[in-house]
C-alpha cells in the first residue's frame, strides 16, 4: 500500500457556528438598553453595594436586586490579559487587553477591553474610562473599549 | 432612557477551522472520487471498516488491505427528521439512516429517500444514488442519498458485530 504523504492529505476549511438567540431578562436588558444611552447602569444590594455589570442576583447571598443605580463612566483595572497580536476575530485589530475593571463605586468588575495604550502603559490599579461606539446596538458592544486616564 | 424593550439578540459564536482528512480518509474520499467504495480490512479479526480510520479499534492495529464494497447494504438505524435545522438545505421531513454497506462490520450515515416514510425499517434493503459524475469530488456527497432496492429484507442479527 502506497502512503501517502503529508502533503498529499485532503484538507478543507470549516465552519462551526452556534446562532442562537438569547434573552438577556429585565435586568442585564435595563443595563444594556441603558448603554445605547451611553450610561451605564448597575444594582444595589441591601447592603448598598452596587454591581456592574447589573447583576439579576447579589451573587453572595442570592439576594433578589431590582434598585438600579447609574455609576460613572470610570473604573479601576482589576486585572487584565495583553494580546499582542489579535487573531482575525477579535474586534480591535491592533495590539489591546482584555481587563476585568471595577467601574467607581461598585464592588464588582466587569470584562472589557482596554485600548489606545502600549503593553508598559498598562498596570492593575491604573484608572480607565469608556470608549462609546458611534453606533448603538444596545449590547456590550456600545462600548467600543476602555482607555487609560491621563492622570 | 429608550421605551422600546430588547427581549431577544443574535449570538454569533461561531469556529472556524482547517479539518485534514489523514491518511485513511484521504486514500477513501480519493476512491469515493473515482465512484468506488473502498473499505479496510483488519489483518487480525477480519473486521472490515468503511469508511476506513486507518485502524481497528477492536485490536488496536493498523489497517491496511483496502478491498472494494458494492454500493448496496441495508438500513441498520434510522431517525425521521422532522425538525428544520438552520443552514441545511434539506427540508423535512427526511430520513437520517446509519447504513451498512454489504460486506462491512460498520455502518455510517447517510440520507435514504425516495421512500415512503411509513416503509422505512430496520433491515430495509438500499442502494447509493450517486450525482452526475461531472460533480463528482472527494466528498460522500457524491451520494446524493441511498434508495431502497425492493428486495427482501436482511435479518437484523446480521448487524451483531462479529466475534
Amino acid at each position: 500500500m502506497t502512503k501517502s504523504s503529508d502533503k498529499e492529505l485532503l484538507r478543507a476549511s470549516f465552519k462551526l457556528e452556534y446562532p442562537y438567540e438569547r434573552s438577556p431578562g429585565p435586568v442585564i436588558g435595563k443595563f444594556f438598553d441603558e448603554l445605547s444611552n451611553e450610561v451605564l447602569v448597575g444594582t444595589k444590594n441591601s447592603k448598598g453595594e452596587v454591581f456592574v455589570p447589573a447583576a439579576e442576583f447579589d451573587p453572595k447571598d442570592s439576594e433578589h436586586l431590582s434598585e438600579f443605580v447609574e455609576v460613572k463612566n470610570e473604573g479601576v483595572v482589576q486585572s487584565y490579559t495583553w494580546i499582542e497580536k489579535p487573531r482575525a476575530h477579535h474586534l480591535i485589530q491592533e495590539s489591546f487587553a482584555f481587563a476585568l475593571i471595577c467601574m467607581n463605586g461598585t464592588n464588582s468588575a466587569m470584562l472589557h477591553m482596554i485600548a489606545n495604550c502600549k503593553e508598559d502603559e498598562l498596570e492593575i490599579g491604573k484608572r480607565v474610562k469608556v470608549v462609546w461606539n458611534q453606533e448603538k446596538t444596545s449590547t456590550i458592544r456600545d462600548i467600543k473599549y476602555f482607555e487609560i486616564i491621563d492622570d | 432612557m429608550t421605551e422600546e424593550k430588547k427581549d431577544f439578540f443574535v449570538s454569533d459564536i461561531s469556529l472556524s477551522y482547517q479539518y485534514t482528512a489523514g491518511n485513511a480518509t484521504t486514500r477513501f474520499l480519493n476512491k469515493v472520487a473515482e465512484g468506488k467504495l473502498v473499505a479496510q480490512k483488519c489483518p487480525k479479526c477480519s473486521a472490515v471498516y468503511v469508511p476506513p480510520r486507518g485502524s481497528c479499534p477492536r485490536c488496536g492495529i493498523a489497517t491496511e488491505e483496502e478491498l472494494e464494497l458494492p454500493d448496496t447494504g441495508a438500513v441498520e438505524s434510522f431517525t425521521i427528521v422532522h425538525i428544520p435545522i438552520p443552514g441545511n438545505p434539506i427540508v423535512p421531513p427526511y430520513v437520517s439512516a446509519m447504513i451498512r454497506l454489504d460486506g462491512a462490520d460498520i455502518s455510517f450515515l447517510h440520507l435514504i429517500q425516495e421512500i415512503d416514510l411509513a416503509e422505512i425499517r430496520i433491515g430495509m434493503r438500499v442502494q447509493a444514488v450517486w450525482k452526475d459524475k461531472s460533480e463528482w469530488g472527494t466528498t460522500l456527497e457524491n451520494i446524493k442519498w441511498f434508495k431502497p432496492t425492493g428486495e427482501d429484507d436482511v435479518d437484523p442479527l446480521v448487524f451483531k458485530f462479529k466475534e
